[in-house]
């Protein structure tokens, strides 16, 4: 068949970079993360072991981690699925004159340096930072809030950067609710509130999945930002992956630690992405 | 009583009104179609009886309640759209439902509702599939059966069979006039083609540029159109021009025709007269009361049932004609001389210049 032998020729150049820079370096820390790491001397390649996967689920410390991280990429991307979805609907839906402006809007912080974006979080949330500076002028509170180096600090800096994707996708699916279906709806009977549950929403859940897989998996694997907003204490995944690479040496658990990241969020991809398609009809 | 009066309607976008005081009675169980090409503002006027558009003026009224102002899911139409509008993430049975559970049906009664309206389109057993499963005459039957399911008050249809093949197109034409008197609901039915409005209204209403043109029933908006737009409109009639001369119509280099019509319409009077290519017999010799002008066949196309000739009438004047090509008349050749002949009353005659 020419299509397929078009197609494989089209796809090689991307299968090449992506086999030898990705893929054949993940099956490389296959091996590593079964081996042991013993401090002061490295790692042992005498002995297999199960231990760096099982410390993940049995150590306190590495579970908290685990689920902190899950948490948090499922609590941006809801945060960014609830701001983004009115900005979207804004942009398809509103006046046309202003769809430019508002486009280019969303757009805008992604033309700034992650690193810049998330300096100025530290600057505007630190606790001599500007809103607690701010807060305390006015009378508001007494002591600066924690607005850094916890869960508020993180959800913050994440969702801003992470929304114009979510934005951007939403726009695509509602770009393609065709108004005629909405209308049929609403002279059949559907108030406003009705034709956007029973119509739009379900509609546009290609774009909900999407955007939503897409900030998700983003999310739990941003470094930059977690690193800066959660400082050395507070912990994702990905930071903790870095901090066994770079710091501690230990490439057993730090390769264990990224492959329970890579299988877990293809396990919530699969199965979040079902239950919305069964909801939309899709299935 | 469910009769849809329009008053006095206006839609005005900025400065440009595109429907520009139309009133139309419709009596209950009437089937209306708005007819006029692209821009006519007949979709507009549909959506206004909708609710999708606001009117700029006017009032809309149903069974006597005004709900010109109301939104469109407290109106009680059913809207079937040309692209269909089905609820593609939803099942046949759940998009007719869909009307059915909005006013309070549920459990027994909603399936065998839904089921009477699928078998009142032909489509027993397609409840479990989803639209992107049917064909498009399917999708056009699942559209109808959603908008009379909830039995609404006024059918409105938007263009609803010009995305469908020549060949459905006929059936469902018949289809949908069965099922409209049937049904016996108010029906306002929006098309750019004639035939179609022709074949399934009760009366038509031609439309040009946001005006009506003329309202009534086929049979008078085909045989005595009320304005010039109407005339060469509908069908595809022979435009001539000439001025009143001793009660006939005078084109000029010694032709003259007989009408009905013109000697009301005052001597001397420049006028337009529009002659169907049916109404004309040709024949070789000419007829012996004086009625018929002489022309020149100048091309001639055989089409199955009927034969197409062009004819040069003196000098200004080329007329279409068309004959049976069983009859008479269907074996002149091209260069041929022949005689045409149109009965007076077949002659549609127009006064012609301002106000026409």
């Amino acid at each position: 068949m020419k299509s397929l032998r078009t197609g494989a020729l089209l796809l090689s150049p991307l299968l090449f970079v992506l086999l030898a820079a990705f893929v054949v370096p993940l099956l490389l820390l296959v091996p590593t993360s079964f081996q042991e790491y013993r401090p002061g001397q490295g790692i042992a390649t005498d002995a297999w072991t199960v231990q760096n996967y099982v410390r993940i689920f049995a150590d306190e410390f590495y579970r908290e981690v685990v689920l902190r991280t899950i948490g948090l990429g499922a609590a941006v991307t809801l945060c960014c699925l609830i701001l983004g979805y009115p900005v979207a609907y804004l942009i398809v839906r509103g006046n046309p004159r202003w769809r430019l402006p508002l486009t280019l809007l969303v757009i805008f912080p992604l033309m700034l340096n992650l690193v810049v974006r998330s300096f100025g979080w530290i600057v505007l949330l630190t606790n001599r930072g500007v809103i607690n500076n701010l807060l305390i002028d006015l009378g508001l509170i007494e002591r600066p809030l924690r607005l850094m180096f916890n869960l508020t600090g993180l959800m913050i800096g994440l969702t801003h950067i992470y929304l114009p994707f979510m934005v951007l996708m939403l726009v695509a699916a509602l770009q393609n609710v065709p108004r005629d279906v909405e209308a049929a709806a609403s002279t059949l009977g559907s108030s406003r509130l009705h034709v956007f549950r029973a119509v739009t929403l379900p509609l546009t859940a290609p774009g909900i999945i999407a955007g939503s897989i897409l900030v998700f998996v983003l999310t739990i694997s941003a470094l930059v930002t977690p690193r800066m907003l959660g400082g050395p204490t507070y912990q994702v995944m990905a930071t903790l992956i870095y901090d066994e690479y770079m710091q501690l040496l230990d490439w057993p658990s730090g390769s264990a630690l990224s492959f329970a990241l890579a299988i877990s969020t293809i396990l919530i991809i699969w199965i979040s992405s079902r239950m919305t398609k069964r909801w939309a009809g899709l299935a | 009583m469910s009769n849809l009066s329009l008053r006095h309607l206006v839609k005005r976008y900025g400065t440009v009104s595109v429907v520009k005081n139309v009133s139309l009675e419709i009596a209950e169980g009437e089937f209306v179609s708005l007819l006029g090409p692209s821009g006519c503002g007949k979709t507009t006027i549909l959506r206004m009886v909708a609710g999708l558009i606001e009117p700029s003026d006017g009032t809309i009224t149903v069974g006597g309640r005004d709900i010109t102002r109301l939104p469109p899911n407290k109106r009680n139409v059913g809207l079937v759209f040309q692209s269909y509008a089905l609820f593609p993430h939803m099942t046949v049975f759940e998009n007719v439902a869909f009307g059915l559970r909005r006013k309070g049906e549920s459990g027994d009664g909603l399936v065998a509702r839904v089921n009477e309206a699928l078998s009142m389109v032909r489509l027993d057993g397609y409840g479990e599939r989803y639209p992107r499963q049917l064909s498009g005459g399917q999708q056009q039957r699942v559209a109808m059966a959603r908008a009379i399911a909830p039995r609404p008050s006024v059918l409105l249809f938007d263009e609803p069979l010009s995305n469908l093949d020549a060949k459905l197109r006929d059936e469902m034409q018949i289809e949908l006039k069965r099922l409209q008197r049937e049904l016996k609901i108010t029906t306002l039915f929006v098309t750019h083609d004639q035939a179609e409005a022709l074949s399934l209204s009760d009366r038509v209403c031609v439309m040009h540029d946001g005006v009506i043109q003329q309202f009534a029933a086929p049979e008078e908006i085909y045989h005595r159109p009320a304005t010039s737009f109407v005339a060469s409109f509908i069908g595809k009639p022979n435009h001539l021009a000439g001025t009143v001369k001793d009660g006939a119509v005078d084109l000029g280099d010694g032709l003259v025709l007989q009408s009905t019509g013109a000697a009301a319409l005052g001597e001397g009077a420049p006028v337009d007269i529009f002659i169907r290519q049916e109404a004309v017999t040709l024949s070789a010799s000419a007829s012996d009361d004086g009625a018929s002008v002489p022309g020149t066949i100048v091309l001639r196309s055989f089409s199955g049932a009927q034969v197409q000739y062009v004819v040069r009438l003196g000098e200004r004047f080329e007329v279409v004609v068309e004959m049976a090509s069983s009859g008479e008349g269907a074996n002149l050749a091209q260069g041929d001389e022949v005689f045409l002949t149109i009965r007076p009353q077949d002659i549609i005659i127009l006064g012609s210049g301002p106000g026409a």
